[in-house]
């Protein structure tokens, strides 16, 4: 006999729904974005401030909280720019706090379960293991760029970890992040037991961590430490020993790192778009880095390191999403049972409910299943390290990829480092834009505006920007005894010049912008911090005419007037 | 009864699945990172090493002027120490009672760098930074923190050596110098 049971109402039906809707909306908070393309098209061209600004009105970054599954995904990418754009002492709080981040073991622990069963976008990103290494890379050398060598070590050293190395597959090629997780599933119930021991530690093969750590190690003067990690670097990349003899041989006083080309794009792949892997952006090749200039002669530069290479083996990926793979049959089984179970009264108001239920845990699953693509969008494809000798005037370095001349980068205003400081190196990080069409400024190889990171003399620059001049520095009295020397300004002392800055709302202590700095006054921004000269924010803020000043208040604007209409000295 | 419970469950899953992305708020941190309790630990172990040490303690009021100054530290360990940090750990060893009460007893003056005031007073303020400027040093005081890694599986520990010495600017001679040993141990994996 048949037993009937109670209709569940058209209110349970609903409230089913209803779950289900809210579970849909908590699933799509937790899942992470994947490419920023507003982000990496700035960074592509260059426009490493507007990148930044970007982000900050995206509110990137804005909460302090680790929970934020963005949290250290937003500051890399914030990290990036601002030390590309020349600011590495504005990057200060950035890199630590990423580092801070990095190193903090079992980050994810608690949310083994939920990426499984539902979205590893649940997590909170740490990136892959090579992303990982990167980001101590870029820590390092934001370390290196202000010549903090011992936190510069410490970075360094921090990317050479241990990878988990799963061997290769019956034709000696390295096992797929698809052939590991099939490995798994195998196993059955002692998959994961496969995950946690069937590889064997390996050392790093990251040849640009060694030398990041080498370069630090010999401003430190510690030599045998310099020289074993640039032994272990060359072995890695035989092409870097000559760079690695110019450091050791105290001939280069000058380290650039530059980055080009653009990073792998993560993608999904397998059986309802699993498993993730790494798909080149800008093809892999061994073009070196031509490097040239009146004073340094004609060079090639061989790759420190190629992030196509690294991402497409499974020692650099975390295999989480082969994890969960494997995991995501098991969850599709019992799925099944609850449908079976709903086959017990199919005309009723509950066999309604779950169906409502197993369908849409069902489309859940589905949609869940696809592995988490977040990723550094903006990191390099490759990496190059020059060692430069510079002359006590400076000198104009070009650089540029193989034959491309779009990959052309001129840095103007380079010098050796402060001899009276006992400075023995200097590094200076340079990111080439990637762009069809080389844009002006990328190879211009001027100095077009009077700045704090280039003594020299600039046409115009005997006149502050906002008043119409070519100049750009921090008023100070010097600045202030320049302008005097050249006739202009007489009657105007440094605090009334402080006064007019601040009346337009521009931050005259760019120590004041060391947490957050903005757009530079030239960019039509409210900032006077200074890019490091060599850098590629260097290159475009003072390489290139920008837009003459409009001022916001009528003091400024009145004195500017005044300058312009009579072309007297107030 | 049976599809009471058929909904039940149905409903119990659902809430299930409601409830695991509720995870994504709870954060576990582990790390072997030295802390602002370990940089306080340390300095508070190495002014009292000082304060009782022979170089110090044979000291009256009537003694010649000492006016040590302190270096920033060298940071050689697997951590990187940021540099407000190293300077902060440097004023803690200086303010801490043992060798703060020692001043007028001892007639010594504990300086920093003019040039390095900025890195403490993001920590300190600015009034305890400016306190130990312009004196003119008769020692240096410097520090160096060493790390030794050991990582296995999921665990790592790290051993930090902060050591100290204090340096005769006239003659180069070291008159006194300590180490403290300071273990952290973390697990959980590295890049999860």
């Amino acid at each position: 006999m048949r037993r009937r049971v109670p209709r569940a109402t058209r209110a349970d039906s609903g409230r089913a729904v209803a779950c289900v809707a809210v579970i849909l909306l908590l699933l799509s908070g937790c899942a992470g974005n994947r490419v920023d393309e507003s982000y990496a098209t700035r960074v592509d061209r260059g426009e490493f401030a507007r990148a930044r600004g970007y982000l900050y009105n995206r509110n990137a970054a804005a909460s302090p909280r680790l929970s934020d599954k963005q949290h250290l995904l937003d500051r890399e990418r914030l990290l990036m720019v601002t030390l590309a754009d020349g600011l590495p002492r504005h990057a200060e709080s950035l890199a630590n706090r990423v580092y801070e981040v990095l190193r903090i073991q079992g980050l994810n622990a608690d949310k083994t379960v939920p990426s499984v069963v539902l979205h590893e976008g649940v997590r909170i990103w740490k990136g892959e293991p090579f992303e990982q290494a990167m980001a101590y890379a870029y820590v390092a050398i934001q370390k290196g760029s202000i010549g903090d060598w011992g936190n510069m070590r410490a970075a360094a050293e921090s990317s050479l970890f241990l990878l988990r190395d799963f061997g290769v597959n019956e034709k000696g090629e390295r096992l797929s992040t698809l052939e590991i997780a099939q490995r798994a599933a195998a196993r059955g119930d002692r998959g994961d037991e496969y995950f946690d021991n069937g590889y064997v530690a390996g050392a790093t093969d990251f040849a640009l961590g060694h030398a990041l750590l080498g370069i630090a190690a010999h401003a430190l003067g510690r030599t045998e430490e310099a020289s074993d990690h640039f032994r272990r670097a060359a072995e890695i990349r035989p092409d870097l020993t000559p760079t690695f003899d110019e450091i050791t041989s105290g001939r280069a006083d000058t380290v650039l790192i530059v980055d080009a080309g653009r990073g792998p794009s993560k993608v999904a792949y397998g059986p309802d778009g699993a498993l993730a892997k790494f798909q080149p952006r800008t093809r892999s090749d061994d073009r070196p880095l031509h490097v040239s200039g009146d004073a340094i002669g004609e060079r090639r530069i061989a790759q420190a390191s190629d992030l196509n290479r690294m991402a497409a083996d499974h020692m650099w990926n975390n295999l989480e999403d082969a994890r969960r793979a494997k995991s995501t049959l098991g969850t599709a089984l019992l799925l099944g049972g609850v449908i079976v179970a709903a086959g017990v009264d199919d005309d009723s108001g509950t066999a309604q409910i779950i169906g409502i239920s197993a369908a849409a845990l069902g489309a859940l699953m589905k949609a869940s299943a696809g592995a988490d693509l977040r990723h550094l969008e903006s990191l390099p494809q490759r990496t190059y390290i020059v060692p430069l000798q510079l002359p006590e005037e400076g000198a104009t370095v070009r650089v540029r990829v193989g034959d491309l001349g779009q990959s052309e980068l001129a840095l103007a205003g380079l010098r050796p480092p402060d001899r009276t400081r006992t400075e023995r190196l200097q590094i200076r990080y340079v990111r080439l834009p990637t762009v069809s069409t080389p844009l002006a400024w990328m190879v211009s190889g001027e100095i077009r505006y009077g700045n704090d990171a280039w003594p020299g003399d600039v046409p115009g620059d005997d006149l502050p920007f906002i008043l119409g001049g070519r100049c750009v520095r921090v008023p100070t009295h010097e600045t202030m005894a320049r302008y005097h020397a050249n006739g202009r300004l007489l009657g105007i002392t440094l605090a009334d010049l402080l006064e007019l800055y601040r009346a337009e709302g521009i931050v005259v202590d760019p120590d004041d912008e060391l947490e957050r700095v903005g757009v530079h006054i030239l960019e039509g921004g409210r900032s006077l911090a200074c890019p490091q000269a060599g850098t590629a924010g260097f290159a475009r803020l003072f390489g290139q005419e920008h837009p003459p000043y409009t001022p916001r208040s009528r003091e400024v604007r009145d004195l500017a007037a005044t300058i312009r209409n009579q072309g007297t000295t107030p | 009864m049976q599809a009471r419970v058929l909904q039940l469950k149905a409903m119990a899953i659902l809430c299930a699945c409601a409830g695991l992305p509720m995870g994504c708020a709870t954060v576990q941190q582990r790390s072997t990172r030295l802390t602002t309790e370990d940089v306080k630990e340390m300095a508070v172990q190495l002014a009292a090493s000082m304060a009782a040490s022979d170089f110090l303690r044979d000291r009256n009021p009537q003694s010649l002027r000492m006016v040590v100054a302190f270096d920033r530290v060298e940071n050689l360990s697997s951590d990187v120490v940021p540099l407000s940090e190293q300077w902060y750990l440097m004023e803690r060893v200086r303010a801490s009672t043992p060798l703060a009460s020692l001043g007028a007893q001892r007639n010594i003056g504990f300086v920093i760098p003019v040039e390095h005031l900025n890195q403490l007073r993001d920590r300190v303020g600015a009034e305890a930074a400016l306190a130990g400027a312009g004196r003119t040093p008769t020692h240096a005081m410097r520090g160096v923190l060493r790390s030794v890694t050991r990582a296995a599986g999921v665990h790592r520990t790290d051993l930090y050596s902060f050591e100290t010495r204090v340096i005769d600017l006239e003659t180069g001679r070291i008159e006194w110098s300590d180490s403290f040993e300071l273990k952290r141990a973390a697990v959980g994996l590295t890049y999860d």
